[in-house]
């Protein structure tokens, strides 16, 4: 069919078209004004609507000791923030937040009252007071919906003040051992940067780095899309490994802290080094320092003091000049030297005493008795250059490397250009140079291993959070002070300080060999050496054989006795015996005989390194003290009765290994009491609570 | 008279004089039926597309408050997972544990003799 169509139906047609022609025109042009004449800038208003930045907050990177186990931890809690300006009725917000937060009103008005744009009402809040403050909020929510259009100033003034105060996440950093390596560790500041300790040291490393996530949001202020999780790599901090191993730290703190109770001592020190590898076990001090509250303590509590303060060495530092002169071939250890009766006068110079008086003493013997008058012969013999040589080999006056900040350098004179005599010889029996605890500890460690000076660690490694190594602090030797024969003769003249007569018996743990040195140094007050205060040290390596620990322990002040063989001895048997144990040195049974009988057996035994790779004496008697059959057994015994401990015992002395199920005393066995033994030597026995 | 007559006659009268002379009429172009049946696929096609651009976008709108959601979720667990390490930690503390040993369950240290190395 046609349709045909006669001018004025045209016309009308063409107007029609001209008229929606125009129409898409104005639209057209309308798009090209809003698109490309105000298109950017519009583009520009819709993004400040749509996309805002976001603070990624940094997550500080934890602090591990040598197996991992958190000693320090961050995490997120909550701070509540305020706008002072936009608050209508300060005082009565200051009220009803009060007992929220646990704050005093009063202080709280002060804080909203301030000019400032925005304060901090209460940073680091605890779950309980953010949830408090939560509902709090929620509620002044609901009393605006509540009051609806009505009362519009009311509702108004109210939702302006919901609006000014709210909660913010913060990360917060927690030590979960309290104490336990405090002072190692520092502490963070509230913003959550370090301030002292590893935390400072480290803090470029732990922190991470703070960034801004451009997230998208809807008309609610929802987030659609956000780029936060593309910058968690750079937001997350690295974490430390460090050398420090908690059990071992626990140790030494413990032991120290029961010494410096019973001596009533003004604090003390202990250093636990690994010799072979410079590793730093345990470094404790006294008085503790908890960095979860570091406000409540001042700064000598929680600098590390091992590293940062330095004392005098006292007879101590015996070991390493015979060390130094046995090296250079000035003694030789069976070399007499008369010991004055206890009183050697340097000419006009002065004079130099001995607790005890002897007469003559082998250079051995000057160390088992710790003579100073033998010692001052010695340092005399070995000439100032040769002492200052090998002083500044074993790395006294200088720093060790730990990379802590504010190492003390220790003091050395420079004794070869001291005039005074007496200042020249002191320094053989440490006085008149001080030393850190832990450059003392690394100067025993190297006559421990075989003469090599290491380099200390505190810190192993360093993994950012994927566990990607990002660096790492190798075992690093820093240079031969003695020969490997020099520093095998000290530990054997070591021993001898630990062995009967010597004045280091106290510090053998039962079933170990100790190689070290007691000194009593006096502690100088003002200008002068204090007649009443003293410095009780015992510095040693365990097993004495193979030194596996380098340990050194120093008590300050000291109340009702003086001596490192009294005081400082019994607390390094205390460290020395649990953590030999702790990893798997167990104690020798022959040698935890009281130290006469030890003594005159040892005698008889040609070898007594021969006698130690004796295995240990079979156990004769089970746990409770209950004989046993000797021998092995043929059937099985009956074990209805007996505590887990005891069935043991049994079993173990049989060869026979057990599967064990419950607890208490025992109540069933498979196979049964008198039957054969089992042929894979696998029985099991099963235990129920006495009740 | 019928009523829409009445209003083509009115609109006539408005529109056209009464000596206006009648033109030649023209043929209006028709599009055949395969064209037209090509014309309406096409459109269908188009409003499909459309259709499937805007669920798509819509999807994607959907998706992305999920992954935003589960990424809020993400950040909650490693911080619960964060406290509950912490608490780990302060629960598995050697003071406590220690004091937990002797004080309630009256253990001591093994005598050394009470010690047997299984290696």
């Amino acid at each position: 069919m046609n349709f045909m169509l006669n001018k004025w139906v045209r016309v009308r047609i063409i107007l029609v078209g001209l008229g929606l022609a125009v129409f898409f025109l104005a639209i057209l042009g309308r798009i090209v004004d809003l698109k490309f004449i105000k298109g950017p800038a519009l583009e520009d208003m819709a993004l400040r609507e749509h996309q805002k930045n976001f603070p990624v907050l940094p997550i500080r990177g934890s602090i591990l000791d040598r197996n991992r186990t958190e000693l320090a931890i961050s995490t997120f809690v909550k701070s509540l923030g305020a706008h002072p300006r936009r608050i209508a009725d300060k005082r009565q917000l200051s009220r009803k937040l009060a007992p929220l937060i646990g704050m005093n009103a009063a202080t709280i008005q002060e804080i909203l009252e301030r000019d400032r744009p925005f304060v901090w009402v209460k940073r680091h809040l605890t779950p309980q007071q953010a949830a408090a403050v939560e509902k709090f909020k929620a509620e002044l929510e609901q009393q605006v919906k509540a009051r609806g259009k009505n009362a519009s100033e009311d509702s108004d003034a109210l939702t302006r003040t919901g609006n000014a105060f709210y909660l913010l996440p913060e990360a917060r950093r927690y030590y979960p051992h309290r104490t336990l390596a405090g002072p190692i560790l520092g502490f963070c500041n509230i913003d959550g940067h370090g301030a002292e300790g590893l935390e400072l040291q480290y803090d470029k490393y732990i922190y991470g780095k703070p960034q801004k996530s451009l997230n998208i949001l809807d008309a609610r202020g929802q987030i659609v899309i956000s780029s936060e999780k593309e910058l968690i790599d750079q937001t997350m901090g690295d974490n430390l490994i460090l050398s420090i191993d908690r059990t071992i730290q626990y140790i030494a703190e413990k032991e120290l802290e029961q010494g410096v109770k019973k001596w009533h001592a003004a604090g003390g020190f202990a250093v636990v080094v690994v010799p072979q590898t410079g590793e730093v076990l345990a470094m404790a001090q006294m008085p503790p320092f908890d960095p979860n509250h570091y406000h409540k303590y001042c700064k000598d509590y929680y600098q590390n003091r091992n590293v940062t303060v330095a004392l005098e060495p006292g007879s101590t530092f015996k070991i390493f000049t015979v060390a130094a002169a046995l090296d250079a071939k000035t003694v030789k250890p069976t070399d007499p030297y008369h010991c004055e009766n206890g009183r050697f006068s340097l000419g006009g110079s002065g004079v130099i005493n001995d607790v005890h008086p002897y007469g003559s003493l082998t250079v051995a013997e000057i160390i088992k008795k710790s003579s100073n008058i033998g010692a001052a012969k010695i340092g005399l013999k070995l000439g100032p250059q040769k002492t200052e040589h090998y002083l500044k080999g074993f790395g006294f006056g200088q720093r060790t490397g730990i990379n802590y900040a504010g190492e003390n350098y220790g003091l050395v004179r420079n004794i070869t250009s001291t005039r005074a005599l007496i200042d020249r010889v002191t320094v053989s029996f440490g006085q008149g140079i001080t030393t850190t605890p832990l450059q003392l500890a690394m100067a025993l460690a190297a006559i421990a291993n075989d003469g090599i000076l290491m380099k200390p660690i505190l810190v192993k490694e360093i993994v950012n959070h994927q566990g990607e190594v990002v660096e790492k602090y190798e075992p690093t030797p820093v240079r031969q002070v003695l020969s490997p024969e020099t520093a095998r003769i000290m530990l054997g003249m070591m021993k001898s300080v630990t062995e009967q007569g010597g004045t280091g018996t106290e510090a053998v743990p039962p079933g170990y060999a100790v190689a070290g040195k007691t000194g009593t140094a006096q502690k100088v007050v003002g200008k002068a050496f204090s007649k009443s205060k003293y410095n009780a040290l015992f510095i040693g390596v365990a097993p004495a054989e193979k030194p596996v620990l380098a340990i050194v322990v120093v008590i300050d002040e000291p109340k009702g006795a003086i001596y490192g063989g009294v005081v400082a001895a019994p607390i390094f048997r205390g460290i020395a015996g649990q953590s030999l144990k702790f990893l798997g040195y167990y104690p020798q049974l022959e040698k935890m005989q009281p130290p006469e009988t030890q003594t005159a057996k040892s005698s008889k035994t040609p070898k007594p390194e021969a006698a130690l790779a004796q295995p240990p004496a079979p156990v004769e008697s089970d746990i409770l003290g209950l004989p046993l059959k000797p021998g092995p057994l043929k059937q099985m015994p009956n074990l209805v009765g007996l505590p887990i401990r005891q069935v043991l015992a049994i079993l173990n002395q049989a060869g026979i290994r057990c599967e064990i199920e419950g607890r208490g005393l025992a109540v069933e066995q498979r196979p049964d009491p008198g039957a054969p033994l089992p042929p894979n030597n696998v029985c099991y026995v099963k235990f129920k609570p006495h009740s | 008279m019928p009523r829409n007559q009445i209003r083509s006659v009115a609109l006539e009268k408005v529109l056209a004089s009464d000596n206006r002379r009648v033109t030649p009429v023209y043929a209006v172009p028709q599009l055949g039926k395969g064209k037209m049946t090509i014309f309406i696929v096409l459109l269908a096609g188009m409003v499909t597309i459309g259709c499937l651009i805007a669920w798509s976008h819509l999807q994607f709108i959907t998706y992305n408050y999920q992954i935003s959601q589960k990424y809020a979720d993400q950040k909650e667990l490693h911080n619960i997972n964060r406290k509950l390490k912490v608490e780990l930690a302060s629960l598995k503390s050697l003071p406590r544990l220690e004091r937990l040993a002797t004080e309630t369950y009256n253990m001591a240290p093994p005598e050394p003799q009470q010690v047997i190395n299984l290696k």
